[in-house]
């Protein structure tokens, strides 16, 4: 990719060397994972939502994705397939069958969970993946080195790459619409859904509006918040009306899914440090030196 | 803190513009003690709630009315333009849908949260209208709005499209929704005919058919309509995707519903019975209480309600069909028999009953055999036929 941020990389990899070979062995060089008290969530409510797929049509206009009108969003027939977020579509909403009410089905949108302890953050070995102050795990195209450990790492399989492009490939995910959220504007699926199936707060009063949910409509709900432990908990959660293997929602642990890469590659890490540091010295010492060949 | 917010709900909810005249009418003033006909808890959260602190529950959720007023007295027609950014507003039929909506939950299903005056809240004086707030804990105006059409409307019209209902906001164009609005004044849902039989093909392994008598079972057991139809959507009757020539567009056969739901409204008396009770090769025929009860009714009994023989409760069970089981005081003496349209003559005046009623089954003919060889009845009459009097009872 780009020379500065290989340079960039370097750099903190030298500063992390130095800085882990001279502190105690404890000390990791996680990557950035901000567990703010205030951190931001959303409540899916999957038996209020409609399928209009406008949450779709926002996602795609706010992040200068191509879109058809929003007309053509009520075509029916994009249901008859599931479907995943992909670098053309951040989100997407499938649709289940109700068995009690067949002419009322279930839909469910898809997009980046924002988990609490996300496994593309601990994969991402030049730290492109980070989780925000506010809630978002977001991912920076200028330090990504496109190996998609991202990818795989996901329990979720939401980062998407852009397999088709030669140029500048780029990872693609929700990204809980950072930049309108720093403007203090609400995310845009959010801020259309028409019967505000997305409910957005923080995580604590989301999650305690989901539980209310719950005791008021017992006969509405399974019994169980979605996100509320799963991968260590997410920030976006889900309620539903029926079992959530039958919506196809992963099987997931209490564990956050990061600890087992996280595991794999801080044991990396742990003996990887003394290498590091002195690729990173080595580096550094080849950098001043091309850099003062070039001086001359 | 829980109380702080509820506090400034409540003061948000009188503060808005729209609410308009007398806020204080909203809110029925009561000095405790004073019997209310929901308990205290239903509105305050706490034991001790004082005029400082009501601490109010914010939408209990509880039918606190003990009534509605009848639809006529709601608003005719809304024009609903609170929020209306893309589109323009949104004409909604208020009467004709509260007219309709005595058999899905009445006033209550939209308006489900009211104070303990009889003013009726609008969705807008509780629901926000902003979505980024603090107080999450309902949905904003626009959510709530959209929650209670969708529901019905989507399956009426299989879409999503905003269009349905919103307007699009076109400058320079006439108003379409004004013209919308002028053209539903005043409309009334046309009138509901009942059917008197509904036979139901279904695939049950006893016989296709199940036959309801719908008149027989409102007219003679005295139901009301709300007594089974409680929760029918629109979408009971309307299908956009289904015309009907020349009508309103009526959906024509039913949607896939588990066994319990289906059967729901039977079972509320029909429990007992056994699948093939109902569940027949040929679609059946109207009542004959001859042919059911082995007991031919006489023109007296047939004006009669089935509760006057069989009681109040809706499973009938086996009545004795001598006459003194409902008859308390009858006694031969007494009887005169011109109520049955047959005065006697002088000579039968005075014959025991069962001179002529063998066994004293008055469910059979009368027999002559018992005096007569020569005589038989209908063609022989003991009297004279006679017009029974209008209102007269045998008993
Ligand atoms: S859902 Fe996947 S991409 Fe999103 S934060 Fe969790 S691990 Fe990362
Ligand atoms: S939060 Fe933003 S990026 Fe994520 S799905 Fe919603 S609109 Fe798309
Ligand atoms: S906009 Fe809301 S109702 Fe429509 S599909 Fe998205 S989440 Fe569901």
């Amino acid at each position: 990719m780009k020379l500065p941020s290989r340079r960039a990389f370097l750099k903190t990899a030298a500063v992390a060397g130095g800085a882990v070979a001279g502190l105690s062995a404890t000390a990791k060089a996680g990557p950035k994972n901000v567990l703010s008290p205030d951190r931001k969530g959303v409540l899916v409510d999957t038996t209020v939502c409609i399928g209009c797929r406008t949450c779709e049509f926002a996602c795609r206009t706010a992040h200068g994705l191509a879109t058809p009108p929003l007309e053509s969003y009520g075509d029916k027939s994009v249901f008859s397939a599931m479907r995943r977020p992909d670098t053309g579509a951040l989100t997407v909403v499938n649709q289940y069958p109700n068995a009690t009410k067949s002419e009322l089905p279930y839909f469910v949108k898809v997009q980046c969970m924002h988990c609490d302890h996300p496994a593309c953050v601990s994969a991402c070995i030049v730290g492109a993946f980070s989780k925000q102050e506010n809630g978002s795990v977001i991912w920076d195209t200028d330090r990504c080195i496109g190996c998609r450990y991202c990818m795989t790492a996901c329990p979720f399989q939401i980062p998407s790459f852009e397999y088709n492009k030669a140029i500048n490939p780029e990872i693609r995910k929700c990204d809980f619409c950072i930049t309108r959220t720093r403007a203090n504007a609400l995310p845009a699926c959010v801020e259309t859904c028409p019967v505000e199936a997305l409910t957005y707060g923080p995580r604590e009063e989301v999650l305690r509006i989901a539980k209310q949910r719950l005791v008021t409509y017992p006969e509405r709900y399974v019994n169980r918040i979605y996100g509320e432990y799963e991968a260590g908990g997410t920030g976006w959660m889900y309620l539903a009306g029926r079992e959530f293997a039958d919506l196809k929602f992963p099987k997931l642990g209490q564990n956050p899914a990061p600890g087992v890469s996280e595991a794999i590659q801080h044991g990396i890490f742990a003996y990887f440090v003394p290498p590091v540091a002195l690729y990173a010295i080595l580096g550094a010492i080849m950098w001043m030196t091309k850099n003062r060949k070039e001086g001359v | 803190m829980k109380h702080a917010s509820l506090v400034l709900a409540l003061v948000l909810l009188c503060a808005l513009p729209s609410s308009g005249q007398d806020q204080g009418s909203k809110w029925q003033k009561h000095t405790p003690p004073v019997k209310m006909e929901v308990p205290c808890q239903t509105c305050h959260a706490c034991p001790k709630p004082t005029k400082t602190d009501p601490c109010l529950v914010k939408c209990p959720r509880t039918n606190i009315l003990p009534g509605y007023h009848p639809d006529q007295m709601g608003p005719d027609v809304l024009r609903m333009d609170d929020m209306t950014d893309q589109y323009g507003p949104v004409i909604f039929a208020h009467r004709m849908h509260a007219e309709m909506s005595e058999m899905s939950g009445g006033c209550y299903s939209c308006h489900h949260y009211n104070s303990t005056s009889m003013a009726i809240l609008s969705c807008r004086e509780c629901h926000p209208r902003s979505r980024a707030r603090t107080d999450i804990s309902m949905p904003d105006l626009k959510g709530a709005y959209h929650r209670q059409c969708m529901d019905c409307h989507r399956q009426w019209t299989h879409s999503t499209d905003c269009n349905g209902c919103h307007f699009k906001k076109e400058p320079g164009q006439t108003d379409a929704a004004a013209l919308h609005e002028q053209e539903i004044a005043g409309k009334k849902h046309p009138k509901v005919t009942r059917p008197t039989r509904v036979v139901f093909e279904t695939r049950n392994e006893h016989g296709s058919f199940v036959t309801f008598f719908h008149d027989d079972h409102a007219a003679r057991f005295g139901l009301k309509c709300t007594d089974c139809h409680q929760q029918e959507g629109c979408v009971r009757c309307h299908d956009a995707a289904k015309p009907v020539a020349g009508s309103t567009q009526i959906r024509q056969e039913r949607t896939q519903r588990p066994m319990e739901q289906l059967h729901q409204p039977c079972f509320s008396c029909h429990a007992q019975d056994k699948c093939e009770s109902c569940h027949v090769a040929e679609p059946m025929k109207a009542f004959d209480h001859a042919r059911s009860a082995g007991w031919a009714l006489n023109r007296f009994h047939r004006e009669i309600s089935c509760q006057k023989c069989h009681g109040p409760n809706k499973r009938f069970t086996k009545v004795d069909t001598a006459c003194k089981t409902c008859h308390k005081g009858w006694s031969p003496g007494a009887f005169k028999h011109e109520v049955t349209g047959l005065r006697l003559d002088a000579n039968h005046g005075t014959l025991d009953c069962e001179s002529c009623h063998v066994d004293m089954d008055f469910g059979k003919p009368p027999s002559c055999a018992g005096c007569h060889d020569d005589k038989s009845y209908p063609m022989q009459r003991p009297g004279k036929m006679i017009t029974a009097v209008p209102g007269t009872s045998p008993n």
